[in-house]
């Protein structure tokens, strides 16, 4: 049985190497995220957007927002959008062939009536059947199309936007009233160099929400909810704004972005043949970045901006995952010609591999790792050493990370309000290597299987409403 | 193996301490904010009374951070909604003596943040005693910082000698930016940079973003410089003074702009529709017409929108649909008539 025992310690070496290395790639992203955060981390964040609130100069943007069987919450989060602190912007609700009452909704609540309008078809859509404009707000517009899916609604959305600049929201995203403002800011002081810009997305489970306003903030009950809390700090505050630094971010959140709407014409749209558009749509601008060789960039902000409802029970999770994973699997295929490619720059050089050896692959290599360390204890394979060894870098790996994560949040926005709030974060951020990890480790080994085999499917997600008018809707 | 341990206890004394910090962190954090809106609550009469009436200034918290603070806040929410101006300017001068202080000290020894803050209070508040040290400060930042625009901000909206200079001399390559500082100026310092302009690039651009600007305002003293500017060599220069027109609604001669429609360059004849709809000169409504079958879309769409803002727009328009001499002319007539109509 020796030679069982030599793999299993020679595998248990690569998985701890790997580790290691990837343990190092967050650490090194977290010291780049550190000092913009700690520099801005007493700024007041509403002053620096007081002069676009009124200025001419502020780009106007076309807000899309695609629906489907949204019945529920399409008119809370229209009236959200219509509170948002912004000079010039439309809001286009995109109904993308519903079963349920979203269009009647929209039409009731905003007193919609049907137009014909001239539509520049920049890409070719599943078949636009009406256009309605709110006679109460003429910047509300709820366009009525056959079912194509989410790229294809946005992909329509953009036919009909009238403004050079879109935002791409979530139907169930609530906003911060000044989100369009910080996400354009880098756009409009670049004078356009920025061409596309994204901020952080906020779990709102367990918070108040009233009139699409996120009253209060508070943790909710369920524990996978408050890792996922975790998750998207660890996301958003150490990976997406250390890898945009690099400026070599490749992915900007399906739930709020804003994108020049030229550049997204020339890269050819949303593609709709992948799960994953939002990143690959990022991809594919890089890449028509890096070809023109132009000096233009994609930019993140680290302000919350947008809160969004995040899986409460596992079977919605696991669904959820699988489905970002092999839309990962897909983006980083589809683009295989830019890894490793100089040409590329940094996003061949250093984003593809991170995200394929990082965030695609690692969820194999963990596994291995649990297979090894449950084996090596059952049987006795691997000397003692090499397991408290493993299990010291697991803990490493997982829980610090969380852990710092937590603390850059209240080192910057501390929107948990109270001391309690702050120490279930942290306590639950130490388990995570303990539970949550290894269940979401095998949810994205199942993606990775999806994307080979092709598998098309959506999920479903259990939606329970986050708004509290919402919910009494329903 | 010992050295395994050793790793495992550094990370748990790392947590635990990480841990602790975070509460300690928290918890004062929590009780700070809770004295300052106890003592907000508390001063926010008296300050009230003392800016109607001519008693002494409320005594504040001795702590300084707490002191500047509260006076900002006080000073932000009351200065946002008092609109007398006695009351104004006596709040806005007690500002000045308990802010300036601790806004010198901040800008020379202050985080970056803190800094920010400062100029951002001090341009809120007009701080007049501290354009002076703005003047200073500007000099030890680069152009492309953002504290340097912040501090340039500070020095137009307080009318600091250093802010024009700046623009005439260093003039900013951004137009936008140009144009945040030409918001702060007074009118009457419009005038004066106008005439100090000559015929380097650099004020070129600050020409352009003046014209805008002045046109965005509705500034008449500066309409014969627009105007003037029609015949200037520089094209940029000539389509700003064009779009500057469009804003102001009205020409002193507009003859001059009649011109355009025979331009080589598609944006100047697209600007003469626009001229053509927002001085309203249906006068032109020929030369409109021939662009309606210009070789560019922009022009084209430009004159069918001036067509149609015509008293007898839609005819024009029906007429133009059927028997515009250019296919494309007929197209553009055609999806205007048919552009948002309700059915």
């Amino acid at each position: 049985m020796d030679w069982i025992s030599l793999i299993l310690t020679i595998t248990a070496f690569i998985v701890i190497a790997y580790m290691v290395i990837v343990g190092g790639v967050y650490v090194v992203l977290f010291l780049i995220s550190v000092p913009k955060i700690y520099r801005e981390r007493r700024l007041d964040r509403s002053e620096p957007i007081e002069e676009l609130k009124t200025s001419g100069d502020t780009y106007p943007v076309s807000v899309l927002v695609p629906a489907y069987n949204e019945e529920l919450g399409v008119v809370s989060t229209v009236r959200s959008l219509l509170a948002l602190e912004y000079p010039e912007y439309e809001v286009i609700v995109i109904n993308d062939g519903s079963k349920d009452e979203t269009s009647l909704r929209m039409i009731e609540a905003f007193s919609m009536r049907r137009v014909n309008t001239a539509v520049r078809r920049h890409f070719d859509t599943a078949e636009l059947k009406a256009v309605y404009r709110s006679s109460t707000f003429p910047n509300v517009v709820l366009l009525e199309k056959e079912n194509g899916g989410k790229a294809d609604a946005l992909n329509a959305g953009i036919n009909v936007s009238r403004y050079p600049y879109f935002a791409a929201i979530d139907g169930d995203s609530i906003l911060e009233r000044d989100a369009l403002l910080k996400t354009m800011k880098p756009i409009i002081e670049s004078n356009g160099s920025v061409t596309a810009a994204g901020g952080t997305v906020r779990i709102a489970n367990g918070s108040t929400i009233r009139q699409s306003v996120v009253e209060r903030i508070a943790l909710p009950r369920q524990p996978i909810a408050v890792m996922q809390i975790i998750e998207y700090f660890r996301a958003f505050l150490i990976g997406r704004l250390g890898l945009s630094r690099l400026n070599v971010l490749l992915i900007i959140s399906g739930a709020f972005g804003v994108f020049e709407k030229e550049r997204v014409i020339q890269a050819g749209g949303y593609e709709t043949k992948t799960v994953g558009e939002d990143m690959e749509l990022v991809v594919r601008l890089h890449r028509l970045l890096q070809e023109e060789k132009s000096s233009q960039r994609i930019e993140y902000i680290q302000d919350p901006v947008c809160w969004t409802e995040a899986p409460s029970d596992m079977k919605s999770l696991r669904s959820q995952r699988r489905r970002w994973q092999r839309g990962l699997a897909e983006t980083l295929w589809r683009h295989r010609t830019m890894m490793l490619n100089p040409k590329y720059k940094g996003v061949g050089m250093f984003s593809m591999p991170y995200f394929l050896l990082v965030e695609l692959f690692s969820a194999v290599v963990e596994l291995i790792g649990y297979a090894v360390l449950i084996l090596g204890l059952a049987f006795g394979f691997l000397n003692t050493p090499v397991t408290v060894l493993m299990m010291v870098v697991t803990i490493f790996y997982g829980s610090l990370l969380s852990a710092l994560a937590v603390l850059l949040e209240e080192w910057t926005y501390h929107k948990y309000p109270t001391v309690r709030s702050v120490v279930i974060l942290y306590l639950w951020a130490l388990t995570e290597t303990f539970w949550y990890r290894p269940v979401m480790v095998w949810c994205r080994v199942r993606g990775l299987l999806d994307a080979f085999k092709k598998k098309h499917s959506w999920g479903h997600m259990q939606r329970r409403g986050i708004s509290s008018d919402q919910s009494k809707g329903a | 193996m010992v050295w395994a341990w050793w790793l495992l206890g550094i990370l748990v004394v790392l947590q635990a301490v990480m841990l602790c910090y975070l509460i300690l962190s928290k918890s004062r954090q929590i009780r700070y904010e809770k004295r300052k809106e106890e003592s907000f609550q508390k001063l926010l009469p008296a300050v009230l009374t003392f800016s109607e009436s001519e008693g002494d200034a409320p005594e504040l918290p001795k702590e300084k951070k707490l002191r500047r603070e509260i006076v900002e806040e006080l000073l932000d929410r009351i200065t946002a909604v008092t609109l007398e101006s006695e009351a104004r300017n006596r709040l806005l001068g007690y500002a000045g003596t308990e802010l300036a202080p601790a806004y010198e000290q901040i800008l020379n020894k202050g985080t970056w943040a803190e800094r920010m803050n400062a100029l951002y209070y001090i341009e809120d508040f007009r701080l007049e005693q501290a354009a002076d040290m703005a003047a200073v400060h500007i000099k030890e930042h680069e152009p492309k910082e953002e504290e340097y625009r912040q501090t340039a901000r500070v020095l137009a909206v307080l009318d600091h000698p250093e802010a024009a200079r700046l623009l005439v001399e260093d003039t900013p390559s951004s137009e936008r930016f140009i144009k945040e500082m030409l918001r702060r100026l007074p009118a009457e310092r419009l005038l004066e940079l106008v005439e100090q302009l000559d015929e380097t690039p650099e004020h070129d651009r600050l020409r352009q973003a003046l014209y805008v600007y002045a046109g965005e305002q509705g500034i008449l003293s500066l309409l014969p410089y627009v105007e003037a500017a029609l015949i200037r060599e520089n094209k940029e220069t000539r389509l700003r003074a064009m779009r500057a027109l469009c804003y102001f609604g009205h020409m002193q001669d507009p003859d001059r702009a009649a011109s355009f429609f025979q331009s080589v360059h598609w944006e100047e004849r697209m600007y003469a529709c626009k001229l053509t709809r927002a001085l309203s000169r249906e006068s032109w409504r020929q030369e409109v017409m021939e662009r309606l079958g210009d070789e560019s879309w922009w022009v084209r769409s430009a004159a069918a929108e001036a067509l149609r803002s015509f008293s007898d727009g839609e005819i024009l328009l029906e007429f133009a649909r059927s028997s515009h001499p250019d296919r494309y002319g007929r197209d553009m007539a055609d999806a205007w008539l048919s552009m948002e109509v309700e059915v």
